[in-house]
């Protein structure tokens, strides 16, 4: 990179958006979203020496994003999520249905329920597709811790945003129900 | 590839494709679902669930003018921490000037004061005492108190005690001046400059004429006390220097002098 001014600048052109909508469905919170998107660039301003190889710039803001969020989470303590000990690893005996629609609103309230250890591995899985190795980087957890996590948000999701006819019939409601 | 497997396995794909399995397993799992209605079904299911989480979850509306406000606070917090590193550098900057000029402070005021009192008082007495005033500046730097001859010191020369360099060195020196003479360009003077041992190598004992000079040398060995002498003079003789009645010894090898210019 040039310089700070012109590397802090081209971080912001390439990863504003993605670090937003991330900021977005951790805090579940425009606002939040905001000002952590911007807690992080200012954090990567101050340590941006520390970025040796711009290829990883994407990881490493998640990085410094996820750690503020971490930190204002544990100050307000406002998270009341659900434990995952009930869910199975696997639901997916719903019949041969076509995909379901997912409103994103519903997604986040899904989100705000959950756990903080499982809500931030799904939703790098599923919103900006970091594979298993590059999420168990981000969190320092071994990958099949991970993938365990994975499995079981997944799950998760599954009984609270598949329709309610197939929820009723099928495991991943009555895996769900034991959430509430 | 059994239907167990072949679960574990759907589990581990990604949305719309196999990029956590490796090719060999993800070959495998295409050859059992071609031929497993059951399990066909499931990756279907769960492809098409991931592919619309996946939208739900990027579908986040970015407020409109972010880049902007982000560009701006983050630029204003650089030149912050610009101004902040210049203020903390200048404030170190100051610090070491500060404790420079303190150190400095420190050593104009620990240095000894001139006591000019003092330096009268001494003055006085190589006034009013010579040759106790040759004595102590002698013994002041740990040489014999005596000289090696019988000097007259009332003759001793107001700057009578000190030192000059010969040769990088200094040696301390002790000056008799006799009285101007009329006609003399300039008043003829004795200079003993007394030579720590190891100084320099001292002839032996003796009276010579330097060469194309007005003076004569004495040059006096050191006999044990770790001094030597050497007396440089503008006389004859070293008796006009000596007190009256004494006489130098050494004349052994006395040799004319060149005439002395007139006055």
């Amino acid at each position: 990179m040039a310089s700070a001014g012109s590397g802090v600048r081209e971080l912001i052109d390439a990863h504003y958006d993605s670090l937003y909508r991330y900021a977005y469905r951790l805090s579940g919170s425009s606002a939040d979203a905001e000002d952590l998107t911007q807690e992080a660039f200012s954090k990567a301003l101050a340590r941006l020496p520390q970025l040796r190889d711009p290829d990883r710039a994407k990881g490493w803001l998640f990085r410094i994003l996820r750690n503020a969020y971490l930190h204002r989470a544990r100050d307000e303590r406002r998270h009341r999520t659900i434990p995952l000990d009930s869910v199975a690893d696997l639901a997916d005996e719903a019949g041969d249905d076509p995909a379901p629609e997912v409103d994103p609103a519903r997604l986040q309230e899904a989100l705000n329920d959950l756990d903080e250890t499982f809500r931030t591995p799904v939703i790098l899985f599923y919103f900006e597709e970091f594979s298993y190795r590059e999420i168990a980087e981000q969190l320092d957890l071994p990958i099949g811790t991970v993938m365990s996590r994975l499995a079981r948000a997944k799950a998760y999701l599954r009984g609270r945003l598949a329709p309610p006819a197939e929820s009723v019939a099928d495991g991943p409601r009555r895996a769900s129900d034991g959430l509430h | 590839m059994d239907c167990t497997s072949a679960r574990l396995l759907l589990a581990l794909r990604r949305p719309g494709g196999a990029a956590e399995l490796s090719a060999e397993d993800a070959a495998d799992l295409d050859r059992h679902l071609a031929g497993c209605p059951g399990c066909a079904a499931a990756a279907r299911r769960q492809d098409g669930f991931d592919r619309a989480v996946a939208a739900a979850m990027r579908a986040v509306p970015v407020p409109a003018g972010l880049r902007e406000r982000l560009l701006a606070e983050t630029l204003a917090r650089r030149g912050a921490i610009w101004r902040r590193t210049v203020a903390e550098s200048a404030t170190a900057a100051a610090l070491v000037v500060v404790a420079v000029l303190a150190v400095a402070a420190g050593v104009l005021q620990f240095r000894p004061a001139l006591d000019t009192d003092r330096l009268a008082d001494a003055q006085g007495q190589a006034i009013e005492q010579p040759e106790r005033a040759v004595r102590d500046f002698l013994q002041a730097q740990g040489l014999p108190a005596a000289l090696p001859r019988d000097f007259n010191f009332a003759l001793l020369d107001a700057p009578a005690l000190g030192f000059e360099e010969i040769d990088g060195r200094y040696v301390p020196r002790v000056v008799f001046r006799l009285p101007p003479q009329p006609g003399a360009a300039r008043p003829d003077f004795a200079k003993v400059y007394v030579v720590r041992k190891g100084l320099f190598r001292l002839d032996k004992d003796k009276f010579r004429t330097t060469q194309n000079s007005f003076c004569n040398v004495i040059t006096v060995p050191d006999d044990g006390s770790g001094v030597g002498y050497v007396i440089l003079f503008t006389t004859d003789t070293l008796d006009p220097f000596l007190k009256p009645g004494a006489r130098d010894v050494t004349r052994a090898d006395v040799r004319p002098r060149p005439e002395r210019p007139a006055a």
